[in-house]
């Protein structure tokens, strides 16, 4: 699996993530970072069905916080 | 009414500002950053817009970098209060407003120290110099207004904002008069903090302010609580913007706030100033034929100043011209001290204090040869 939830601290990270990514062509939806064991967050995360790799580097590279990736099937 | 009091808050506001406040409330009343739901979302992306909004305005690069406030007061108490420490040594001009002088004057007690620079309307070398005098291996910040909220006397605040980060001293600009009117460019001015009010020459609605942080050193927080992140993290949030907005935001306000930065970047900043500068000029003009009134400025200082005018009335206390414009010919303008000491005892306008007047990108050249009447027709 891609670990296709890309998890960010809070919405204002979620919706800059997601206007980089609409720039690079790449589709992502922004969610509600579910309870995931190990992870700590009340916050919001990033579903990026595809090119999920990609779009991590990209956000990495546009100075975005990045608090953890997981399967959206594992939760 | 002719409404010449907009250096205290813009009167008359943009019809998308008012409309972008009332949708808000009856469409996507939601709390932002809190929720997934389909409304929240909506205020989330609202609040987001206008970070961006206001990044393009000011030229910077990170929307992160732009915090919420209810006003430019606190703003600025948050930059004071969050970075003097006792030991600390402040510059501030001789031109500040209250809301700057006040927080210092109450950090005083506690141990940090401050300076007044005097500042010249009509040399800024001279004004840059006095700063330069101030600093000392104590001084940590200075604060410093963009334009007089009295009589619109422009500083060379990017001059003195080189001088503090050559003596490796953070730079504090108060833009409450000058946001929306005047130019400013944080990147390429590199300020380390910007304070706004929102309901003035941004054209939102009162409550809202902003305060852009633009540098690597993070005040203190005032307020810590709820941010809708790291909820199991006792400890306040390190990033921005979330470290400095505390409770729910007010997301109206800011909503209003965007139509009213988007007006601004659709007219231009140049635009708006040049168009108040010249009525302002009139004014002048006009007013420096009548015996009886004192002008603070010439006519080139004027040019080049925000577009605030101040004046008195020869054997008049400012209170009560500015009530017979008021009251004989609808024209409302503020008197008094303008909740700045310094700068009338600056002046030596203290004991009277002058009648300020503020127009706005709606202000016509009917109302200021109104103005011009009503002033002439004092007796």
């Amino acid at each position: 699996m891609e670990k296709q939830l890309i998890l960010v601290p809070s919405v204002t990270y979620a919706m800059k993530a997601k206007n980089i990514l609409d720039k690079y062509n790449i589709k992502s939806y922004i969610e509600r970072t579910p309870k995931i064991h190990q992870v700590n967050s009340c916050g919001y995360c990033l579903f990026v069905p595809e090119n999920v790799e990609k779009a991590h580097d990209i956000l990495l590279r546009n100075s975005i916080k990045i608090i953890g990736r997981v399967d959206r099937d594992a939760v | 009414m002719i409404y010449l009091d907009n250096s205290a808050t813009t009167h008359h506001k943009p019809p998308t500002v008012i409309s972008a406040v009332s949708d808000m409330l009856k469409h996507y009343s939601a709390n932002p950053g809190r929720s997934g739901h389909r409304l929240s979302m909506i205020s989330a992306q609202k609040v987001i817009e206008c970070r961006q909004a206001l990044s393009q305005l000011f030229n910077i690069s990170d929307e992160s970098k732009v915090i919420f406030t209810s006003g430019c007061t606190q703003s600025l108490n948050m930059v004071i209060k969050g970075l003097l420490k006792p030991g600390d040594h402040c510059i501030i001009s001789d031109l500040e407003h209250n809301s700057v002088v006040r927080p210092i004057v109450k950090l005083s007690q506690y141990g940090v120290s401050y300076s007044v620079a005097k500042t010249y309307a009509d040399d800024d070398d001279k004004t840059v110099e006095s700063f330069r005098e101030l600093i000392n291996d104590k001084t940590k910040l200075i604060v410093c207004t963009h334009a007089s909220n009295v009589f619109g006397f422009r500083l060379p605040v990017e001059r003195i904002c080189k001088l503090a980060h050559k003596y490796g001293v953070l730079f504090c600009l108060d833009s409450a008069q000058s946001a929306g009117v005047l130019p400013i460019n944080i990147s390429e001015s590199d300020f380390d903090y910007v304070c706004c009010a929102g309901h003035k020459g941004l054209y939102g609605p009162m409550g809202v302010g902003v305060l852009i942080i633009n540098s690597d050193i993070l005040p203190d927080t005032l307020i810590e609580g709820g941010t809708g992140s790291e909820s199991d993290n006792l400890n306040q949030p390190l990033f921005l913007p979330d470290r400095y907005e505390s409770g729910t935001l007010n997301v109206p306000g800011i909503c209003g706030l965007c139509s009213g930065v988007n007006f601004i970047l659709n007219k231009t900043v140049d635009a708006i100033n040049a168009k108040e500068i010249n009525l302002i000029k009139k004014l002048h003009s006009a007013l420096k034929n009548n015996d009886r009134v004192t002008l603070y400025s010439d006519i080139n200082t004027c040019a080049r100043s925000a577009p605030v005018l101040s004046f008195s009335v020869e054997n008049m206390n400012s209170e009560a011209v500015s009530k017979y414009l008021s009251d004989k010919f609808n024209i409302a303008t503020r008197a008094g001290l303008h909740c700045s000491y310094l700068a009338h005892k600056k002046m030596g306008t203290l004991s009277n204090g002058t009648v300020r007047i503020s127009p706005s990108y709606f202000t016509t050249e009917n109302d200021i040869n109104r103005l011009i009447y009503a002033i002439n027709k004092l007796n």
